[in-house]
């Protein structure tokens, strides 16, 4: 009897539950990513992390072909450089917003200005710079910077174009409803659960999927937040997702023996450096740096720590980056040649006992905990004396957002941290770490600060031969340590047709049924 | 009874006004939300303007008062992250974790009394070790632990249920049995005890001579003076499960508002963290006063004085 009753209340509560369930189907693609985004503004579509699959709704002027490295046209057919600081974009004709409005060049221009506008301060603002658009014919479009900007095209990659109607007639919207001129509509956000896209039959790409980059394929997108990877796995596994983001080296291994599912890796922007404290008494000598970066085994924390999912390198871009620097090798393991140039330094009254603090933010990529006892360990066997201090984003933003000037000289604090340069400029990368007033920076060098600020107004072949004479005077220097760049790893069922791009972009319109 | 109720809610009110009070303080001092909103790489003039937007550039007594203002009128402003009033996301979020910890409870309770109630019956008996075993296990298991061990076997190996989502019944189910272990456990542990104790009493002695039926001496007269304790941590229970699912939320990917506050606090979303606080807050209150009513109704013997002793 009792057995009943418990059976009755537990079959009464199920009936209560909600039956809402996102069911994978056919004309469905569904993809399980770690990070919900926190609101759906269209500028956050510049990264995948922080809007995902947001490109499926809003598109941008050009974007980038991964093939050949060049900038090729999106919403913009053609462009053409005015001045120094402008280029004058032709744009598409025919096209309109999911809200039925026209794209036009007055559209882009009010799009552009109000992600740009610093009264808005989106993160955008401070990752590519100020901009500022204007139309100057119904689909001619000038957009300018304040400085001449010889990177400006590529930047245009990260400028996703909404809705100007929609920021006329119903501004509060813009941070709930991504209204753009893509190949899905966006339908639905569920917080905490999913976003739900739908296949958008007025898209100005059908029947053009050289030009567009793809074409529709499925009726639906749903973009599931699962925050543990193993989980988003699992679902793989399992049949309920189609692709998993950012998976570990150990799960990939798991996949790759599946008959469902396969496992993709590709290189990402980001590289995992070391940044040193070079103002102190001990790290200010370039004999301990060196030693430093000669004293960790990098191929062997690539290999066993990070699973094999990482190249190791000499350098803080890849080489997609302007100012990559091909002869820049990494320092070699050779802890008999590290303790020899530490005995050196310390006969010449360099403070080589001096505590070395390590330390990296939790959980900033798989494995930093065993990535940061495993060189802590290396930089003993050489003679250092080393304390590991792991960090929330907090703490960290604390130890790290501070200038070399602001730096104690006895703090000799060394971070393990990963750098994304997605502009692909080298230029980027040492403003923010190198530079001697870098918001970042714990190092300065004037002959190297002098190549920099040389190589700023320069475009093409010669700015990247000035950033590369940079790049090696920071390396002969050891501005900063290196361990690898990252690959990024991703399960995807054997029911998608998918490739993965060194843009780590999740587009709907890039995938199709398998077969 | 009313003027114990008025007492208690009269409590309630000056305790979640502290926890706010220490939350809003909290979130202030330790550290600067306006840093994790913007970004390690921001300039210091974002920082200002950000600052300026969000109103944490006013003084800490100013930004208390306004905020004590609106909380009176249950306004917790709007979340520095989703741009969307706090309270409303928060309350949006309420049904998926209230089904989740209510289905947790309700499998728990009913197993956990009836696997203590059998093992006290039978002391050292194998159902008795069987029973220890499971309830050490469920005060014992990391739920995260046990929770990915699930969906590695039921839908990975199986094909049973679904690995994560909100939904039918098919995503319930294992979001529902990690949930309700660590509870089966402890109730199980308590109800055993209490049983015990009660079993051994004259008065049961005492329906057993006067020939009364065994089911009816331990399941109406024994069980019913046990439940008392198996009340006070079903209460507590239901209190920790909210802590539970954060973990079982976040883990299954179960839109509820353990998921929202780890957000919250992860993004030191103050409006958010402070509307979440709010809500849990006032959800421990009543099921506190739940649980003091439901003393009466199982032992009349119970009343509650002016002063508030139980």
């Amino acid at each position: 009897m009792l057995q009943r009753k418990i059976l009755l209340i537990i079959s009464l509560l199920l009936l209560l539950l909600p039956a809402t369930a996102l069911q994978a189907q056919d004309d469905t693609v569904v993809i399980a990513v770690g990070i919900e985004p926190v609101s759906m503004d269209v500028w956050r579509g510049f990264a995948e992390t922080g809007g995902p699959g947001f490109l499926n709704a809003v598109e941008q002027l050009v974007t980038r072909d991964f093939a050949s490295g060049e900038m090729v046209p999106l919403l913009a057919t053609a462009w053409e450089w005015i001045d120094d600081r402008t280029i004058q974009f032709t744009l598409r004709e025919g096209v309109s917003f999911h809200d039925g409005s026209y794209f036009n060049a007055a559209a882009a221009a009010a799009s552009i200005n109000h992600t740009f506008d610093p009264e808005n301060a989106f993160d955008l603002l401070d990752f590519v710079g100020s901009m500022s658009a204007e139309a100057v014919g119904d689909y001619t479009l000038n957009v300018s910077t304040p400085e001449p900007d010889p990177i400006l095209l590529n930047k245009m990659y990260f400028v996703p174009i909404g809705s100007a109607q929609q920021l006329m007639d119903d501004p509060d919207s813009y941070h709930t409803n991504l209204i753009g001129t893509g190949p899905y509509r966006f339908v639905e956000w569920s917080s905490g659960e999913s976003i739900t896209y739908e296949a958008n039959p007025d898209w100005w790409g059908h029947g053009m999927m050289d030009e567009a980059g793809g074409e529709v394929s499925f009726q639906r997108a749903v973009y599931r937040f699962l925050p543990e990877d193993q989980v988003r796995t699992a679902a793989v596994q399992a049949g309920e997702a189609h692709i998993a983001q950012y998976i570990t080296p150990e799960q990939c291994a798991e996949v790759s023996m599946s008959d469902s599912a396969r496992c993709e890796s590709a290189a990402s922007v980001e590289t995992i450096f070391i940044r040193m404290d070079t103002n102190s008494p001990m790290l200010g000598d370039v004999r301990v740096r060196r030693a430093l970066q000669l004293g960790i085994d990098k191929d062997l924390i690539i290999e066993t720590i990070l699973g094999g999912t990482a190249t190791a390198t000499g350098q803080i871009v890849n080489d997609t980056a302007l100012g990559h620097n091909p002869d820049i090798m990494p320092y070699p393991y050779d802890p008999e040649e590290a303790a020899a140039l530490l005995e050196a330094a310390a006969a010449d009254g360099v403070p080589v006992d001096m505590e070395i603090t390590l330390g990296a933010r939790i959980a900033v990529m798989p494995g930093i905990d065993e990535t940061l006892q495993a060189i802590a360990s290396m930089w003993g066997d050489i003679g250092l004396n080393v304390s590991v201090e792991f960090f929330d984003p907090e703490g960290f933003g604390q130890v790290m957002l501070v200038n070399i000037k602001d730096v104690p000289e006895d703090r000799n604090f060394v971070a393990v941290h990963l750098h994304g340069q997605e502009l692909l400029d080298y230029h980027i990368s040492y403003r923010f770490y190198f530079s001697c007033d870098g918001i970042l920076s714990v190092y300065c060098n004037e002959e190297a600060e002098a190549l920099w600020n040389a190589a700023e107004p320069l475009a093409g072949a010669e700015r990247d031969a000035t950033l590369q004479q940079l790049n090696q005077v920071a390396h002969d220097d050891v501005a900063s340590g290196y361990i690898g760049h990252l690959d990024f790893s991703y399960a995807v069922s054997n029911a998608l047709d998918w490739s993965l791009k060194l843009d780590h972009r999740l587009q709907a319109k890039e995938m199709s049924p398998a077969g | 009874m009313l003027a114990y109720l008025a007492r208690r809610l009269l409590q309630s009110v000056a305790v979640t006004f502290v926890v706010l009070s220490l939350v809003f303080v909290a979130g202030r001092i330790l550290g600067d939300p306006v840093r994790l909103v913007v970004g390690i790489e921001a300039s210091e003039e974002r920082v200002q303007k950000v600052r300026e937007q969000l109103n944490l550039n006013q003084p800490l007594g100013q930004q208390y008062a306004n905020f004590i203002g609106d909380a009176l009128s249950l306004q917790f402003g709007t979340s520095f992250w989703q741009k969307v009033p706090a309270l409303p996301r928060v309350l949006e979020r309420i049904p998926a974790t209230l089904t989740l910890t209510a289905a947790a409870l309700a499998l728990a309770l009913p197993l956990g009394i009836t696997l203590g109630a059998l093992s006290a019956l039978r002391p050292w008996s194998r159902i008795d070790r069987v029973t220890n075993v499971i309830s050490l296990g469920g005060v014992s298991i990391v739920e995260f632990w046990l929770a990915l061990m699930l969906i590695l076997i039921f839908p990975v190996r199986l094909g049973w249920f679904k690995t994560s989502g909100y939904g039918g019944i098919e995503y319930f189910v294992l979001p529902a049995l990690t949930l309700c272990y660590k509870p089966l456990g402890r109730i199980a542990q308590i109800t055993r005890s209490a049983m015990l104790d009660e079993l051994a009493k004259p008065y049961v002695k005492a329906a057993r001579a006067r020939g009364l039926a065994e089911r009816r001496v331990v399941f109406v007269h024994a069980l019913k003076n046990a439940a008392v304790p198996v009340l006070t941590i079903s209460g507590d229970e239901l209190a920790a499960l909210l802590n539970g699912a954060i973990i079982v939320e976040t883990v299954f990917g179960w839109p509820g508002i353990g998921r929202l506050t780890i957000q919250a606090l992860e993004r030191r979303d103050l409006p958010m963290v402070e509307a979440t606080v709010f809500v849990v807050a006032i959800f421990i209150i009543v099921t506190n006063l739940l649980v003091d009513m439901a003393y009466t109704w199982l032992n009349p013997r119970i009343r509650f004085s002016a002063a508030g002793d139980a």
